[in-house]
């Protein structure tokens, strides 16, 4: 206790001066300013305005200055930790779920728990695993109190080009059920030819999580401790997945993948199906050919679809000198009504299920015509295994090593086994690196009242 | 004669010209220089206050941190680059130091690569060590080796391609200092030993080689340190891959301290690294008797 | 002695093949930058485009905003130099020519900074400036910079020394001041160092690429070499724009080298003997 008082005050004292970052008090009018920061695609701004014009008729006591970030969250991720040790943190602002653990475990988001129980807020109609990926117990995330609001859920689905289905003779995959592994790969085998001269192939990679979480394995352990990819199991799916390009070759060589992103492929009509998320949509929507999205495919009849999901999280700064202000944009945004007008853009799913089911989100006039995929592969998702360890290094490491996989120079079966330490250390070195640190605050533990 | 200050309040004026890097020493050299040192005994994510962990960094960090060993390993094949390249830098300059005409332009076409920036060049050289469509594919392509390996994506290959460039970026500048060494060269030992029969070979073993050994131990020097704090180059061209081939002690410190924000234990890392760059300094320094020639 | 034709031939023939080896690779950049997406690709390999296209500098300047990284890197590169050629003047005079209790001792602290790898002080200083709230701004880059590093502050002292003392003595006899002293004597004759100091500072700043990845997170304030690091992720399929971006960084230190090529050349030189 007295080192960890000395250490500190030494630092205080060399760190200099700290600056006081405030939510601007209360303007002239009634209204208080609430900073609230996100990043998105310019068409996102649109939609946003609106939302937030409408907030503000529906609570006089609130005006919110929003400013939209250009890209991609990560360049801001690294800037917003930085303003909040600095105490300059908006009031409000995103989190994506692979970020949340970090910043939840820092102290830098308000335990949202005494809000929500003065709220009308219906978190039952939210999907359950954007809900959960914003909770944290004080030990670990998941469970426990909420200390943030799904803004959206972003389910994985499998794009296909129906162009080029058509002109295969391929029956487009249904989009209510998934396909078996083996209807996939016949189905890609007849997708992949020789087009004067230029490759085209059935798929352009199957995303492993899903095919080891689809098959009963895991990625690592219940408590995140460990890496599971080991098993029998996992070690059977990852390897169907490298097969796929190595083997039955229905997917690009990953030599050329060195030049060009999988994505790329797709857009360019070189690769017929690519698994990827709900945030392609509105630049899908751009592309010259006719395309549609059906579920990822399941090991065996009856498996369950279990893929991943992506959502960002709308947050409040622990700091924040208007929480309760805050608190009502967030529950606004995340609410049915300011959901309603965010997914008009077309890029996620709503966290509401019923918006979800809605014209709203199903766009029918627009592409894809069968979004309702989207809705069943959101019920069974799961987030990112990086979601559970406090960063996601391992998964940087694993993939360095994974590489040797997807380009056939070393089975799975022969190099996870091999690399199991390596990354296991790195997990637990993340753990460690928190381990000592105090836990999330809640609003009481914080001073508030 | 005693030191009597010729200006009226020489003292203060001095003390106040010299402030500004006196200052910055204290707030940018030795504040932080302390504060990293006790950061190094703590962990620190930056959202909340180090926690004090005595020795446990360091224990990881030599016993079980195996990226250590990995970036040790791979910048010390870096620094076998170095011989080569003053190997490489020498001969040119030599042969340099013998044309009368166009000595001017050579060295100026030799010396472009040196003022460009680090990342300009890996992304030039990326493009270059590029499958199928890179200069040197398609150069190998023209000599009828259709098969061009992967650079920068195999394993074996990515060390030795980095080699290649440092050598290639390098050559202006040694070539520029060794042409100003070579001046140095007593030109009446290297006329009497031609007089006594020595071939080029004994001339330049016996007169040339020992008078230059000055600059290449200076070349060596801070060719060493900079190689051990390389960055940059490696960072934009392979992020340290494939599996980590690539990687320097840098970019580990970075992805630690700057992405993952393990503060406290890449202030440990960054101590180690300098203590690793003091060593290796001395030891240098120490060898050198025995090839470097005082004038 | 008389030079064996043959074998300046042969040396002559070395240093062309060495200056085509250190050209080749810029002459593939820039005839890359004029290609059209589809010229790149194509085989057989030609070093003129067939169809020169300023497309890739189009959208290097514009949208991948280089143009603006270009001006600014010259916002942090222009105060840091000149701070830095200034406060390293004042010192190094002070330390080579006033007279002062702990002179020497002071200096040799000074230097000690020297020894160590700048990573050691990089990381407090990064969380210094954080907690001051410089996030995301350039004074973190201009200011360590502009208040006089140790190189400087030797190189000018070394150059100073140089000044007989009977010039200073004089000075004082005249009644002068330091300040006087050295606006009016001191600092005209330093103009070769501070030449050399300039460009070399000017250069070090330009292609910094680390200082500003640590401290500088919004696309719109990057320096030029973090955007044209940044391409690769926007514009990795497009060689094109790639190599614009690339030749654009290098463009302004290479026509400043090649105006002032004396002033690198005999900076390095003397440093390499210096041993």
């Amino acid at each position: 206790m007295m080192r960890r008082n000395f250490v500190a005050s030494m630092l205080a004292a060399l760190g200099g001066c700290r600056s006081r970052g405030h939510g601007e008090g209360a303007a002239p009018t009634e209204r208080v300013a609430v900073t609230f920061v996100g990043w998105g695609a310019p068409e996102e701004r649109v939609v946003f305005a609106e939302a937030l014009a409408e907030l503000e008729r529906q609570d006089p006591r609130v005006h919110v200055v929003y400013t939209q970030v250009p890209g991609i969250g990560y360049d801001y991720l690294n800037k917003l930790r930085l303003m909040i040790v600095a105490g300059l943190a908006p009031d409000v602002f995103y989190v994506p779920d692979g970020a949340f653990q970090e910043l939840v475990r820092g102290g830098a988001l308000l335990d949202l728990e005494p809000f929500l129980r003065e709220s009308t807020l219906d978190l039952g109609a939210m999907w359950t695993t954007a809900v959960d990926r914003y909770r944290f117990d004080g030990e670990r995330v998941h469970v426990g109190h909420l200390f943030g609001l799904p803004k959206d859920l972003g389910p994985m689905v499998l794009y296909y080009n129906k162009d080029l289905l058509r002109r295969r003779g391929v029956e487009a995959p249904p989009p209510t059920e998934p396909l078996t592994w083996d209807e996939a790969l016949a189905m890609w085998r007849a997708l992949t030819f020789v087009d004067r001269g230029l490759m085209r192939w059935g798929i352009t990679r199957f995303p492993y999580d899903a095919a080891i979480w689809s098959s009963g394995g895991e990625i690592l352990s219940a408590d995140a401790r460990s890496w599971a990819m080991t098993s029998p199991v996992s070690l059977g799916a990852f390897q169907w997945c490298a097969d796929l390009a190595i083997r039955h070759r229905v997917g690009p060589d990953p030599a050329r993948l060195a030049d060009v992103s999988l994505g790329e492929l797709f857009e360019a009509g070189l690769a017929a199906m690519h698994p990827d998320g709900r945030w392609m949509v509105p630049r899908y929507r751009k592309l010259a050919f006719d395309w549609d999205v059906a579920l990822i495919p399941v090991p065996s009849r009856g498996a369950p679809s279990i893929t991943r999901s992506g959502s960002v999280g709308l947050a409040i700064s622990a700091r924040s000198p208007h929480p309760k202000e805050a608190f009502s944009v967030i529950e606004f945004l995340a609410g049915p009504r300011g959901q309603a007008i965010l997914t008009g853009a077309g890029f996620q799913l709503p966290n509401q299920r019923a918006v979800a089911r809605t014209n709203v989100f199903l766009q029918p006039s627009k592409r894809p015509a069968h979004a309702e995929a989207f809705v069943l592969a959101a019920e069974s998702s799961r987030p990112a295994a990086t979601t559970e360890t406090p960063d996601a290094f391992w998964e940087e490491v694993f993939s360095a090593y994974a590489d040797q996989v997807w380009r056939g120079e070393r089975s799975a079966a022969e190099l996870f086994p091999e690399i199991a330490p390596r990354i296991n250390q790195t997990i637990r070195v993340a753990f460690e690196e928190v381990g000592l640190q105090p836990r999330g605050r809640s609003l009481s533990q914080a001073g508030w009242k | 004669m005693t030191a009597v200050s010729r200006f009226p309040h020489e003292r203060w004026w001095a003390y106040l010209f010299a402030a500004p890097p006196i200052l910055g020493f204290l707030v940018f050299g030795l504040g932080p220089l302390i504060a990293s040192f006790v950061l190094s005994f703590t962990r620190y994510d930056v959202l909340t206050p180090p926690e004090p962990v005595g020795f446990e960094n360091y224990r990881r960090l030599f016993v079980e941190d195996f990226f250590i060993g990995k970036t040790l390993v791979n910048t010390a094949f870096y620094l076998l680059g170095l011989p080569l390249g003053m190997a490489v830098s020498l001969s040119i300059a030599l042969l340099l130091d013998r044309v009368t005409r166009f000595r001017g332009f050579f060295r100026t076409v030799y010396f472009v690569p040196a003022v460009c920036s680090a990342v300009a060049l890996g992304l030039l050289w990326k493009w270059i060590y590029r499958t199928d469509y890179g200069l040197l594919s398609m150069a190998l392509a023209a000599i009828g080796i259709e098969d061009s390996p992967a650079w920068l994506s195999e394993p074996s290959l990515v060390k030795p391609s980095l080699v290649l460039i440092g050598i290639w970026t390098n050559l202006g500048y040694e070539v520029v200092v060794l042409l100003a060494a070579l001046k140095t060269v007593p030109r009446q030992l290297l006329e009497a030993a031609e007089l006594d029969g020595a071939s080029g070979w004994q001339r330049f073993r016996h007169v040339t080689f020992p008078a230059i050994t000055p600059t290449l131990f200076f070349i060596s020097v801070t060719g060493t340190i900079a190689i051990l704090q390389s960055f940059d180059q490696v960072w934009v061209m392979t992020r340290g891959g494939p599996a980590f081939a690539s990687a320097t002690y840098m970019l580990y410190i970075y992805v630690t301290g700057f992405q993952y924000f393990r503060m406290g234990y890449a202030c440990a890392m960054a101590w180690l690294l300098g203590l690793v760059v003091l060593f290796v300094t001395w030891a240098q320094f120490r060898l050198a008797r025995f090839w470097v020639v005082e004038s | 002695m008389r030079q064996n034709a043959l074998s300046q031939v042969f040396r002559y023939g070395l240093l062309v093949i060495t200056a085509l080896v250190i050209l080749l690779p810029f002459a593939f950049m820039v005839s890359t930058s004029f290609k059209s997406h589809s010229e790149i690709y194509e085989v057989p390999f030609r070093w003129i485009p067939r169809r020169p296209t300023l497309g890739s500098y189009e959208k290097a300047l514009e949208q991948a905003n280089l143009l603006r990284g270009l001006f600014n890197t010259l916002s942090i590169a222009i105060p840091s130099t000149l701070g830095g050629l200034l406060t390293a003047s004042f010192a190094g005079f002070a330390f080579a020519k006033l007279r002062f209790p702990g002179r020497d001792q002071l200096f040799a602290l000074l230097m000690s900074t020297m020894m160590l790898p700048a990573i050691v002080t990089l990381i407090p200083q990064f969380l210094g400036f954080a907690r001051i709230g410089w996030v995301d701004t350039y004074w973190q880059l201009i200011v360590p910079g502009a208040m006089g590093t140790a190189l400087a502050t030797f190189m000018m002292r070394q150059y100073f020394k140089t000044i007989p003392d009977e010039v200073i003595e004089a000075a004082a006899l005249d009644g002068a001041n330091p300040l006087q002293t050295f606006a009016m004597i001191i600092l005209p004759l330093a103009k070769p160092a501070l030449v050399t100091l300039g460009v070399f500072g000017l250069k070090g700043a330009w292609n910094d690429y680390f200082g500003p990845l640590i401290y500088i997170a919004s696309p719109e304030k990057m320096t030029i070499q973090q955007m044209i690091a940044g391409t690769q992720n926007a514009y990795g399929g497009e060689p094109g724009v790639l190599m614009a971006g690339a030749t654009l960084a290098m463009l302004p230190l290479v026509v400043l080298f090649l105006f002032a090529q004396r002033v690198f050349v005999e900076g390095i030189s003397t440093t390499g003997l210096k041993g």
